[in-house]
């Protein structure tokens, strides 16, 4: 009788999940059948000297992240398009409200034979925020909404309070504190990957040099020399390595991009990036390896919203004739010349379910612009007899400078601001931005995960990331009700039209990432905005 | 000669130990973290990772503790851009390649150069003098790109037993949005 209750409890309950087991083919090199493979089937690919720690809860720069994904794998994968599909985990259920999820484990191995375990993803996300790790990244576990995270994180609570259990070796159950419909699409993050347990017991911080490290990714580590190159080769035991065609993996140090070039076409990387204004001739002269894809980062000014600011961006007529004057087509066509495009809103366009805000300034001629920009000013009372002064903060590139002076004139030509320069370090322009120790200043924001909240979370005030220092209360009460909303399009709209009318930000373009690749490599998921790639995805051909 | 050698030691020792602590603190002075990145920190984690690296102590200890571990234990503590390194790692990956090339120019600058030097003493005022004090400043003149890229491509395909790719440790440039 007991028994016949549970069992009915049980019923019920599966009949209350909103059962999502995903059945979509798992992404491998889809050769096509009559191609003919190459014999080398090495891929290399150039990076920057930023190859800094091939530890999945340590890895921070992009290059660093690319190295660690072949590594080791997280439960879902990306495709070419960005979309979530089955990694470590074969299918997923979850409840009503988008707090709880299931993952369900395949049968996988880790590179020294052992089973992959959801104890290792229990491990590994508890190391993310464990205070010792000191992993930069621990923020991520309380961005995607992780119970208990942020107060592991600050020594509040033990990392065994984590929003994560092991229901049985094949099954993870994670507890979110929010609303999370967009949870799955985080998982490719490697800061969410799992870690072999027994071999960082066993070797501690030596645990990731070749001799010692145990992956559960399809490839291993055969090399890593800092600052020269680092080795990859297949996995035997990753469980879809029959598919897999590429067998070695060299991620060669090049931090001139020039010097990419020239070795890009000695044939010595597969992959590298366009030098600064080179785009436009070597696609004339090699229109079949010269790319430009959409990347996931906007480019922007940010605008001191706080008492600190000066008087004349403390009016909203001010910022909005700012942010009207700039020709931002100038800026994609005649300065950066890659295949950028123009940005009036802060949320990437190719960001996944995301529909773009209505603003009125897009679809305005530029004369248009700059007719209501000069309106504005003399409203706010500027002119040629009171001319407006404002300092612009960037950090020293050759890119950010040109867009300052460009952007500098033509403040100065429409409505004769003049706009005083400074270039600085990075490390110091990021933070005399977070204390809102400037007037005006260039930022960047890359998402991380795709999903719009990864941008609009910025203008939470709330958020560490709100360089502007701007608060609105309908902006913070729209991004909470986005968090539970069955369409948060809805909320994310409301936001971007705020924004617009206020400009505690002046988006100025959409990234577009540009770079050579030779035609005989196949696979290259060139519609993945964050660019997320896997070698086991990709083939060379004769 | 061996007081001579003896002397110079001991005066460079508390010379080190001087442009240590004078580094150590124009370090302290320059703003910004060696963590700071394209995303602002929040300040939980940077205490996190200021604890892992003993950044959290008074300054003075964290400047006693460096030296400490250098004199006793020819330690120079953990790398805080290479995350899974030691200094003293990436100085044993460093080293024997700027100690083969320093040992090879330097065995090629005294050879070649006292030989020359000899030959032009003997034959002074002649052709081979000329010729011979000709090659000695054109070297000193050359422009290191010019002969760098002679003895990269010399090392590249192997001859005279150059290792292949010196230590390209370099500036750290950045991720995507700087």
């Amino acid at each position: 009788m007991k028994l016949q209750a549970i069992l009915t409890a049980a019923r019920i309950g599966v009949a209350l999940l909103a059962t999502t087991a995903l059945t979509a083919p798992v992404f491998a090199a889809e050769v096509p059948a009559g191609t003919k493979l190459a014999t080398d089937q090495v891929f290399k690919y150039r990076v920057l000297d930023n190859i800094r720690a091939l530890d999945p809860q340590l890895a921070e720069d992009v290059d660093t992240a690319y190295v660690v994904s072949q590594l080791f794998e997280g439960l879902y994968n990306e495709d070419a398009l960005g979309n979530p599909v089955p990694g470590a985990a074969e299918s997923y259920d979850v409840n009503a409200d988008n707090t709880v999820y299931t993952f369900h484990l395949r049968d996988a191995k880790w590179s020294n034979g052992d089973p992959v375990t959801a104890g290792d993803f229990v491990y590994g996300w508890q190391r993310a925020v464990d205070p010792a790790t000191a992993s930069t990244y621990a923020y991520y576990l309380g961005l995607v909404n992780v119970v208990n995270s942020d107060d592991i994180v600050a020594g509040k609570l033990p990392v065994t309070d984590l929003g994560v259990k092991a229901i049985d070796d094949k099954t993870l159950e994670v507890t979110l504190k929010a609303s999370t419909p967009w949870f799955v699409k985080t998982l490719a993050h490697s800061t969410l990957f799992a870690a072999p347990k027994a071999t960082i017991d066993k070797f501690g911080a030596d645990w990731t040099k070749p001799e010692n490290i145990v992956g559960n990714g399809s490839y291993i580590l055969a090399e890593n020399s800092p600052g020269e190159r680092v080795v990859l080769k297949r996995n035997p035991n990753y469980w879809d390595d029959a598919k897999t065609v590429i067998n070695e993996v060299q991620f060669l140090t090049i931090n001139d991009e020039n010097q990419g070039l020239t070795r890009w076409r000695a044939g010595e990387v597969d992959q590298t990036d366009v030098p600064a204004g080179q785009y436009p001739a070597l696609k004339a002269e090699l229109p079949g390896e010269t790319y430009s894809v959409p990347q996931f980062c906007t480019y922007y000014f940010s605008v001191n919203m706080t008492a600190t600011a000066p008087d004349a961006l403390k009016s909203k007529q001010v910022r909005q004739a700012l942010n009207l004057a700039i020709d931002r087509d100038v800026i994609v066509n005649n300065v950066l010349q890659g295949g950028q495009t123009p940005a009036y809103s802060f949320t990437n366009p190719h960001t996944a379910g995301f529909e773009m805000p209505t603003i009125p300034a897009a679809s305005m001629s530029q004369a248009d612009r700059d007719a209501k920009a000069k309106e504005l000013m003399t409203a706010a009372g500027y002119g040629p007899d009171h001319p407006l002064a404002l300092a612009y903060i960037y950090n020293t590139s050759e890119a950010h400078k040109k867009i300052a002076t460009v952007v500098g004139q033509m403040w100065k030509e429409k409505l004769g601001v003049d706009l005083s320069l400074q270039d600085m370090e990075f490390a110091i322009l990021s933070d005399m931005r977070h204390e809102q120790n400037y007037q005006l200043a260039r930022n960047a924001w890359c998402g991380d995960y795709n999903e719009a909240s990864t941008f609009l979370s910025l203008h939470d005030s709330k958020s560490e990331q709100n360089d502007s220092g701007w608060a609105n209360a309908d902006v913070d009460k729209l991004l909470a009700d986005a968090k539970v909303s069955a369409n948060p399009n809805e909320q994310y709209k409301k936001v971007e039209e705020i924004a617009a009318e206020e400009v505690p930000i002046m988006p100025v373009y959409f990234y577009a990432k540009v770079f050579m690749q030779k035609s005989n490599v196949k696979g290259w998921p060139f519609n993945n905005v964050e660019q997320i790639w896997y070698a086991k995805d990709l083939y060379k051909v004769e | 000669m061996l007081i001579f050698i003896l002397k110079r030691l001991a005066i460079a020792i508390p010379t080190l130990l001087v442009l240590i602590t004078v580094s150590f603190v124009l370090m302290k002075i320059a703003p910004g973290t060696p963590f700071s990145g394209d995303k602002a920190i929040p300040k939980e984690i940077l205490a996190n990772i200021y604890a892992r690296y003993g950044l959290d102590k008074p300054e003075w200890q964290q400047l006693l503790e460096y030296i400490w571990n250098i004199v006793a234990h020819f330690d120079f503590g953990p790398s805080f851009k290479y995350k899974d390194r030691t200094v003293n790692e990436i100085i044993a990956q460093g080293f024997p390649v700027t100690f083969a090339y320093g040992t090879w120019s330097f065995l090629i600058a005294t050879i070649v150069g006292i030989s020359m030097g000899i030959i032009a003493a003997i034959r002074h005022n002649t052709l081979v003098d000329y010729f011979a004090v000709g090659i000695t400043v054109g070297a000193q003149v050359a422009p290191t790109s010019s002969s760098r890229r002679f003895w990269f491509s010399c090392s590249r395909s192997g001859c005279a037993g150059f290792p292949a790719a010196a230590g390209t440790v370099g500036t750290g440039a950045t991720s995507s949005c700087r």
